[in-house]
């Protein structure tokens, strides 16, 4: 061993133990792990790669370069304060002294982290923390070696002051606010949520697609700290080295050289990006749809779509479309108007076009007669990315197709469809009139994908009456069977959502038996991303219901509360209507029979719970419809409620604008109630 | 290991902390003797490579400690005036830290570890933690670290500030023991210290060298300039005004000074055989005599 690395570990084990060794060290540890572990105690936790790149892992790094300031401070003051700087002065040492004691500080931070890492090892699978660690402890090795530098540099050039300490902290709690003055919120500088330390409003971690929302950023993010990390020390180096030596210090001041181009190459990157991103997002004031109507935009409709896509490419995906298209109107049209994604090129079609943005403008051959149908086949593909700018302070990409993922939502334009106003996030409460949907998928080995359409095979799905349909695929989406449920999940939420599904069944096997003509063992079960994107209400999947949510929502469902057991209530409701034969558009009658179970499965059968129970319930609009029913219930039982749903889903095209009230005295006069 | 320090200035602002300091230092064990201010301290610090002169030239071994500093470094051994040491570590870790920032190989570290804290006598202590040393025992502590590595020159800054008569002069003692072979620079303000054990010895005043010489010149200079005299209470301010007194005591209700002086004084002093502390004394107060000389 060389005798100047001799000198650099012997630098670094004694100021490690020195640090260590301090009675405030296990102190410090166990009031940070008492904060992270609080931090994780009021999450929603989705899996252990999410917990350390996501928020809480953010929040632990963050919350530790605290201490690191304070630890760096304290460590480059020590040999002034014990005044043994007197004698070390003057040993023949360098900058490896520096850097072997700066070393030993990361180092001794670096269990700040274990709170984090062993709360998010009890989260989920093995697999899934081994993912997100090696990330996890570089980022947070980065931070932490930022901090110490910056405490370090400021005692080198201000001396061990106690107001340094109060300096610095008040530093880092102000750092916290600088993306707010800077950021979406503020003076709205692209990129000012690089000097968010804690990454509170930067971070988009998703467990479908990792880290793919948040681009190139994670990388200039840590080249940026790491640059300054490296520049400060390079700087205090500097510094020692022509005091010490009395002549330039050409080392420590080409390596502070470097660092400082490496800081400034990797702003200037992650600023560009934040301001490339934000001159393309979309702006939109929502882009949830809650209540998605059918709207007949076109003169004509499509009445199939039978559509092969290719995503072996998974960022440059082809699709082969089949169209049946129907003249809707009383009069004969010769041209047809449908849209599709403007950036999804046309590589053939059976028909001469013309394209004016998303519009797409056929000439059929012959004029198409009222009733009449007309085939059609394009081939088409290409790139997508469309950012929106909604609520949150940097954009998300809502539709994309890049090598980590292909998320086409309904509102893509991703397949034809009739009409000029179905495409991009503001139609996105836009549906298209049914049609026969028959889709077939080929993907990347490993790789699954998610469709709202109701499986026929193992990539191909179906469905006759399709309104939508939105395509997802990703290597980390995987399908699992659960007795007779099946769950489309990433594969660390598997083990969360499987844990849900028994809320679902046992919902089920409550709420089935109201429902005429349709018995389902089982739901399906898709937990997909935070983003926009999906119809509130997913039409059923094939024989069982469908039910679709988010990535944080698995662990609310597992602690059972109140509101989200509503939620899986509603949802169930509303699938078994439409697997009934109930029409979707017909939403007062199934949101009364919806908070009819609902209340039942509280509070059981008795009138007079029932009816504190729907008071309670903030006296909704739809009471009148559950308090019928149950009425219905208590004189004739079960079968009386199924009949009368039964003459609901029948006659619902005549009770589709009635008002609770006079749904409620239909359901009386029907169901003979005394 | 021959210092020689040429026209060394020193300048904070306005303010001269050494004045074109010129001095010569053969070897052995010399002493450098001046009032607190004189610059002593800061002539130590340019000597030990922590403080840049403003103008002048200083070699030690035939090395220039403004040029190469590092290698001075490897020379040296270094005592301040303050100093400290990690607390929580016992005297075998820290001298075993000090020792690798030395750069002494393992093997010979843990040999010159052991032989240091047995010349200092400090081995029964060394696995005591620091923070339980008391000051005499810091003291020592500081000369065993000074010592690793067998430096060519230890370089001392008051050594025996605050240290009680028995630990001072068991320090000196340890000095001079291990001065014979290297070169052992003692500054201080304690005339006896040099007394005791130097060979050679400068005096710094208001940042100039007034002295440099051996303790038998610098006696040679006060020789027939120390008087001893009698005199009333009330004259007591006027003689101390116009000479040096060296000490005094009351005898009878009068009061007996030894003074320093060129001419007797009131005419009644009787001349008496100087020391080491009036030869400092008379070439420290020469400088002050001739500024009064100027003033009156």
């Amino acid at each position: 061993m060389s005798n100047l690395l001799r000198r650099l570990l012997t630098a670094w084990r004694m100021e490690l133990r020195l640090v260590v060794r301090h009675w405030s060290y296990p102190l410090m540890l166990l009031g940070w792990w008492a904060l992270v572990a609080y931090v994780f105690s009021i999450q929603s936790l989705i899996s252990p790669e999410a917990a350390l790149k996501g928020n809480p892992g953010a929040f632990s790094v963050g919350l530790s370069a605290l201490a690191a300031l304070l630890l760096g401070a304290f460590v480059a003051g020590r040999s002034q304060r014990t005044r043994f700087e007197a004698l070390e002065e003057t040993f023949p040492t360098g900058a490896e002294v520096l850097l072997g004691r700066w070393l030993a500080c990361v180092v001794a931070l670096l269990p700040t982290q274990v709170a984090a890492v062993v709360l998010a090892s009890r989260i989920g699978p093995a697999s899934s923390l081994w993912r997100g660690l090696p990330t996890f402890l570089l980022e947070a090795g980065i931070i932490l070696a930022f901090a110490v530098s910056v405490g370090w540099l400021f005692v080198t050039w201000l001396g061990p002051r106690r107001w340094v300490y109060l300096l610095l902290a008040g530093g880092w709690l102000s750092s916290l606010g600088w993306e707010i003055f800077l950021g979406g919120q503020g003076l709205g500088i692209p990129g000012s949520d690089l000097f968010d330390v804690l990454r509170t409003a930067s971070i988009r971690y998703e467990e479908l697609w990792g880290r793919l929302m948040e681009g190139e950023r994670p990388v200039w993010f840590n080249l940026f700290y790491g640059g300054l990390a490296a520049l400060f020390v390079a700087l205090v180096a500097t510094r020692t080295a022509a005091r010490r030596n009395r002549r330039a210090p050409l080392i420590p001041a080409a390596l502070a050289l470097a660092a400082l181009m490496l800081a400034g190459s990797a702003v200037t990157a992650y600023v560009r990006q934040a301001q490339a991103w934000s001159a393309q997002a979309i702006i939109v004031e929502s882009i949830q749809p809650s209540e998605p109507e059918v709207t007949v935009a076109s003169p004509v409709v499509v009445d199939a779509w039978e559509i092969a896509a290719d995503l072996t490419d998974p960022a440059s995906p082809r699709f082969d479309a089949r169209l049946t298209l129907r003249a809707a109107g009383d009069e004969p049209i010769s041209t047809v108007t449908l849209t599709l994604h403007h950036d999804l090129e046309i590589a053939s079609s059976s028909v001469p076009y013309e394209r004016d943005g998303d519009v797409l403008t056929l000439a059929l051959p012959e004029p198409l007669a009222p009733g009449a149908t007309q085939e059609l086949h394009l081939t088409y593909g290409g790139e997508l990315w469309t950012l929106v700018h909604s609520f949150r302070p940097l954009p998300d990409p809502l539709v994309f197709t890049t090598e980590r993922g292909v998320r086409l939502p309904f509102f893509a334009g991703w397949y034809p469809v009739p009409g000029e106003e179905l495409v991009g996030p503001d139609a996105s409460g836009v549906l298209h009139p049914p049609g026969r949907f028959v889709l077939t998928v080929s993907v990347p080995r490993g790789w699954s994908i998610f469709t709202n359409l109701p499986a026929t095979g193992e990539l191909t799905f179906a469905s006759d009456r399709a309104t939508w349909a939105v395509l997802y695929a990703s290597p980390r989406l995987r399908t699992e069977r659960v007795d007779a449920s099946t769950i489309i999940a990433p594969e660390a939420i598997l083990p969360t959502a499987r844990a849900v599904i028994p809320n679902y069944e046992a919902l089920l096997a409550e709420y089935a038996p109201f429902f005429p003509t349709t018995a389902p063992d089982g739901v399906t079960l898709a937990v997909l991303d935070s983003f926009a994107g999906m119809a509130d209400h997913t039409p059923p999947a094939g024989d069982q219901p469908l039910v679709v949510i988010s990535q944080n929502t698995p662990e609310d469902l597992k602690e059972n509360t109140g509101g989200h057991r509503y939620f899986i209530s509603d949802a169930l409701a509303a699938d078994l209507w439409v697997l009934a034969g109930g029409d979707t558009s017909v939403t007062i009658p199934r949101a009364g029979i919806s908070e009819y179970l609902w209340i039942r499965h509280r509070v059981g059968t008795d009138p007079a719970q029932f009816e504190r129970a729907l008071l309670a319930n903030g006296g909704s609009y739809t009471a009148p419809i559950a308090r019928a029913l149950m009425a219905i219930e208590n004189q004739q039982g079960v079968d009386g409620v199924r009949e009368i749903i039964a003459r609901m889903i029948a006659e619902g095209e005549s009770l589709r604008d009635l008002e609770p009230d006079q749904i409620a005295t239909w359901i009386e006069e029907v169901g003979g109630a005394r | 290991m021959e210092i020689v320090i040429e026209e060394l200035s020193k300048h904070y602002g306005s303010v001269r902390a050494l004045d074109g300091v010129s001095l010569r230092v053969p070897g052995g064990m010399f002493g450098l003797l001046g009032p607190n201010g004189a610059g002593k301290t800061t002539l130590m610090r340019i000597l030990v490579t922590l403080l840049a002169p403003t103008s002048g030239r200083v070699t030690i071994g035939g090395i220039d400690v403004m040029r190469d500093p590092a290698k001075v470094r490897e020379r040296l051994g270094y005592i301040p005036q303050e100093f400290g040491f990690y607390r929580s570590l016992n005297a075998y870790e820290m001298l075993d830290y000090i020792g690798t920032m030395k750069r002494i190989p393992p093997r010979e570290r843990k040999r010159q570890i052991e032989a240091v804290l047995e010349e200092v006598n400090l081995t029964a202590d060394a696995k005591r933690r620091v923070g339980t040393y008391s000051g005499g025992m810091k003291q020592r502590l500081g000369i065993a670290q000074a010592l690793l590595g067998d430096p060519d020159l230890l370089v001392v800054d008051e050594p025996t500030a605050g240290l009680d008569p028995e630990e001072r002069i068991r320090f000196r003692n340890l000095l001079v023991r291990i001065s014979g072979r290297r070169t052992v620079l003692l500054s201080t303000h304690i005339v006896a210290d040099v007394e005791a054990s130097c060979t050679g010895l400068a005096v710094l005043r208001q940042g100039r060298l007034a002295f440099a010489g051996t303790p038998e010149e610098l006696v040679e200079r006060a020789r027939g300039r120390v008087w001893q005299v009698e005199v009333e209470p009330g004259e007591w301010d006027e003689v101390a005004a116009r000479v040096q007194v060296v000490s005094s005591r009351t005898v009878g209700g009068r009061v007996q000074l030894r003074v320093v002086a060129d001419e007797n004084p009131l005419g009644r002093g009787v001349p008496v055989e100087p020391g080491l502390e009036d030869g400092y004394l008379a070439v420290s107060g020469s400088v002050q005599r001739e500024e009064w000389l100027v003033h009156v």
